[in-house]
Formats: structure tokens, C-alpha cells, sequence
């Protein structure tokens, strides 16, 4: 039934979107990373 | 880890059921029960961060103050989508619904006051939130439960068995761990992050 | 606790002088009084009004008065006094305002709602006061939290309100009962729930208001 699909979907899109945030605030680490060592992590 | 958490989950929908809206309980009951553990970190995070001053301690309890509104709100849209079908209703104001809902407030006030309040001003603030917060969960209860009495529910409610067939029982404990697993899993993930940036800042700060 | 009483004298003169957080939590219960009187007056919808009433206006003077301070609480932070007399100083002089702000209103709400108000006045006292005090409570402890933060003033209700609503749910339950003609006994189950809010909000500032205070 619709009801049990959508239950799950929802439950899935909060952890999807989660997981997204913290990709998300990776990148910036990332960024910021690159900041204080310019020269790390270029070939 | 991730990937198990995510396997256990699938297995769910695959075992016996009554009455199809019942599913909804294997991920509605590990949401709830993952949401006051996530709490309770909340809670024991602040408190050890007010009386020991460890950074740490406020990281622990940020992440987990994320996830906490993160499975409230599951438990939340869950249970309303639970309801409907079984119950005819998406909400009443049953005692452990309302509460769930205060907490849910509660909660994304915490998240607001770090965001509006960043350092050390913010962290204490919102430690003293995090504490309060779990503090009145037995009030809310009770005044919840004063509420029921004085107006019964005109709807039909029905309790689920508080006995379940070991056929039910097994794959809603498989699910409650997937749930916690996943929990720890982000919370660990959260709080490297937050590590890592509290390193970064810091030194972008020192320059 | 002299102390405390000094404090809270020194808070409510210096807001008579101006008395502009009197003023504007009066305007505001005067305004929400008419409007909710004007959505709807039957005397059932009145307990629900007055706490609206009264928590809203908490809610817009409680951060006022750790702006009564205009050094930002330095000189408090600096004397050798316990913050939890802090704490208990600046909630007892919420407290008296609120309570002025309840007593001005109870005149309008039995105007507008129901004249039993007036007539159950006695019974009445004693839900207002506990409520009145649990609200002063939650209101300076997370008032004190936040006065450094940007729009304090909008944040306080978005604290404040989650957490004290059972406080309000008792406190509405207890006056919607007291108004129907019913005694004190017959609210005990009411009056124990706003007294164990008070009693826990008051014991977990008094503890938490030096991280409160902290600089």
C-alpha cells in the first residue's frame, strides 16, 4: 500500500539528505584544508 | 558498516506481516528508540561539557543533537503516515506523540542557538539546552497524559499487541540495531567532522 | 539571600524609573487580550487566552532585564556573589512583572470572557502564581542564555515555549476548571504538575545559571 512505500521513502530521504549535509560540510573541509596547506594534495 | 546498516533495513519488508500499514513498525519503533539514544548523548554530552570544559564533549553532543532531530523527525512523519491508515488520523494528542513533537522543538531550538551563537557562547548555551530539554521530557509526559484524560479521543485508537509473534519480533530487533548501527556510524562521521574543522578554524584563525 | 533581595530592589527601581518593560509587556497581554477576545469570547476559550497571554508577554520582557544592566552584567559578574542569588534575584523581579501584567489583565479577560473571573478569584490565585512563577523561571534562565546572541528577543519564545508547555497545559487545565466552579482539591493533580515544574527549573537554574553567566 502507498502509506508503507511512503513511510520508507521518507525515512530514506532523511538519511539520503543527511548524508548529503555531511558530504556537503566535507567539501568545505576540503576547501578549508586547501587553504591552510596550499601546496598539500597537488601533484 | 554502512552498507550492512543498509542490508538490514531491505531485509525488513520481506518477513511476515499483519495488515500491510503494520510494516510501518519496523522503521517507526528503531526511529524512536534510536532518537532518545541520540538524545541521551545529548544530555550526557552536556553535562560533561559544562562541568569539565572538554571540547570534545560539545562536539559529541552537537552531532548527536543533529541526529536527534534527525530521527525525531522520522519517528514524527512515521508514525503520522502510520496513523492514517490505522487510526483514520494523522495526529492525536496522545502523550507520547506530543511530547515527540516538544522534543522535536526543543531540539531545533538547540541547532539555532549554535548557529546563531557560534563559540564558545553558542556551545554553552545550547549545553544548557540540551540538558534542559532532557529534564522535561517526564513533564511533558505528564502533562500530555493530564491533557488525554480531560479529552478522551474521539477516534478509534488502537494499541498495537504488546505482545509480538517472534515472527515480527525478529526482524524489528534486526532493524533496531541497523538503526543504532547507523547512528553511530553518522555520529562518528559528525564528530571527525567537527574535529576536523575546529582544527582548521583554528589555525586559519592563528594566522 | 539579603543579597537577593537587594538585587531584586535594585532591578525593579531601576525599571520604574523607565518602566518600559512593564509597559511594553502590558501593551502586548492588553493587545492579545483584544484580539483573542475578538476571535472568540466564550467564557470556554478563556483559560486557553490568558496563558497565551501570559506566555507571550514573558516572552517579550524577560530578556529586559539583564539589559537593565547597561554594562552587560559585567559588574554582577565581577562581585563575589553566587550566581544562583543571581538567577533567583532576576526571576523574582520577572515574576513581579508578570504577576502585575496577570492582575491588569484579569479585569479585561472578565470583561470580555466570562465575569466568573472576577467571581472565582480566590482559587484562581494560586494556578496563576504557580504558573506565573514557572514561566519566570524558564524565561530568565534561557533569557540569561541568550542575551549575546543575535535577535534574542525573537529567539526566546522559540526556547522558551516548547519547554513550558506543560507548564501552560496544566496551568490552562487548572483555571479551565477553577472557572467551571471547581475547588482547589479537584486540581491537585494540576497543581502538582506546575509545582514539580517549578520546583525543577528553579534547582536546575540555580545549578546552571553560572554557565549561564560566564563570559
Amino acid at each position: 500500500m502507498g502509506f508503507v512505500a511512503a513511510a520508507y521513502l521518507v525515512v530514506a530521504a532523511l538519511f539520503v539528505g543527511y548524508a548529503l549535509t555531511l558530504i556537503g560540510r566535507q567539501r568545505l573541509i576540503a576547501e578549508l584544508a586547501d587553504a591552510v596547506r596550499p601546496d598539500q594534495g597537488r601533484p | 558498516m554502512l552498507v550492512g546498516a543498509a542490508w538490514a533495513l531491505l531485509a525488513a519488508p520481506d518477513e511476515v506481516f499483519q495488515g500491510f500499514p503494520q510494516r510501518i513498525m519496523y522503521v517507526h519503533v528503531p526511529s524512536v528508540m534510536t532518537a532518545y539514544a541520540a538524545l541521551a548523548v545529548v544530555f550526557v554530552g552536556s553535562v560533561l561539557f559544562l562541568w569539565r570544559r572538554d571540547a570534545r564533549m560539545d562536539r559529541l553532543a552537537h552531532s548527536a543533537a543533529e541526529l536527534a532531530v534527525l530521527f525525531i523527525t522520522m519517528t514524527l512523519l512515521s508514525g503520522a503516515i502510520w496513523g492514517k491508515p490505522v487510526w483514520g488520523t494523522w495526529w492525536t494528542w496522545d502523550a507520547r506523540l506530543t511530547t515527540t513533537l516538544i522534543l522535536w522543538f526543543i531540539y531545533v531550538g538547540y541547532l539555532i542557538v549554535r548557529a546563531w551563537a557560534p563559540g564558545s557562547r553558542g556551545a554553552r548555551a545550547a549545553a544548557v539546552i540540551g540538558i534542559v530539554g532532557v529534564l522535561d521530557i517526564p513533564l511533558i509526559h505528564w502533562s500530555a497524559i493530564l491533557l488525554r484524560t480531560l479529552h478522551p479521543q474521539p477516534t478509534v485508537f488502537r494499541p498495537e499487541g504488546p505482545a509480538l509473534p517472534a515472527s515480527m519480533l525478529a526482524p524489528l530487533v534486526v532493524n533496531i540495531v541497523a538503526f543504532l548501527v547507523m547512528f553511530v556510524a553518522l555520529l562518528t562521521v559528525r564528530v571527525r567532522q567537527e574535529r576536523t574543522l575546529s582544527a582548521l578554524v583554528e589555525v586559519l584563525e592563528g594566522r | 539571600m539579603r543579597i537577593v533581595w537587594l538585587m531584586v530592589g535594585k532591578d525593579l527601581r531601576l525599571e520604574w524609573r523607565t518602566r518600559e518593560i512593564i509597559t511594553t509587556m502590558g501593551l502586548l497581554a492588553l493587545l492579545l487580550v483584544i484580539v483573542l477576545g475578538a476571535a472568540r469570547s466564550d467564557p470556554e476559550s478563556a483559560p486557553a487566552a490568558m496563558w497565551v497571554t501570559y506566555a507571550f508577554a514573558a516572552t517579550l520582557g524577560f530578556t529586559r532585564t539583564f539589559s537593565l544592566e547597561r554594562d552587560h552584567m559585567t559588574a554582577l559578574r565581577l562581585a563575589p556573589i553566587d550566581r544562583g542569588a543571581i538567577f533567583a534575584a532576576k526571576a523574582l523581579a520577572n515574576w513581579f512583572m508578570l504577576t502585575v501584567v496577570q492582575v491588569i489583565s484579569l479585569p479585561i479577560f472578565g470583561a470580555l470572557f466570562t465575569e466568573k473571573i472576577w467571581t472565582r478569584l480566590g482559587a484562581l490565585a494560586l494556578p496563576m502564581a504557580l504558573g506565573g512563577a514557572g514561566l519566570a523561571a524558564v524565561g530568565t534562565l534561557f533569557g540569561g542564555l541568550i542575551t549575546q546572541v543575535r535577535l534574542r528577543e525573537a529567539l526566546l519564545p522559540i526556547l522558551m515555549l516548547p519547554v513550558a508547555l506543560p507548564l501552560l497545559i496544566a496551568a490552562v487545565s487548572a483555571t479551565t476548571a477553577i472557572l467551571d466552579g471547581q475547588s482547589l482539591p479537584a486540581i491537585g493533580a494540576q497543581l502538582q504538575l506546575l509545582g514539580a515544574f517549578d520546583i525543577l527549573f528553579v534547582a536546575a537554574s540555580l545549578v546552571l545559571f553560572d554557565f549561564v553567566l560566564e563570559e
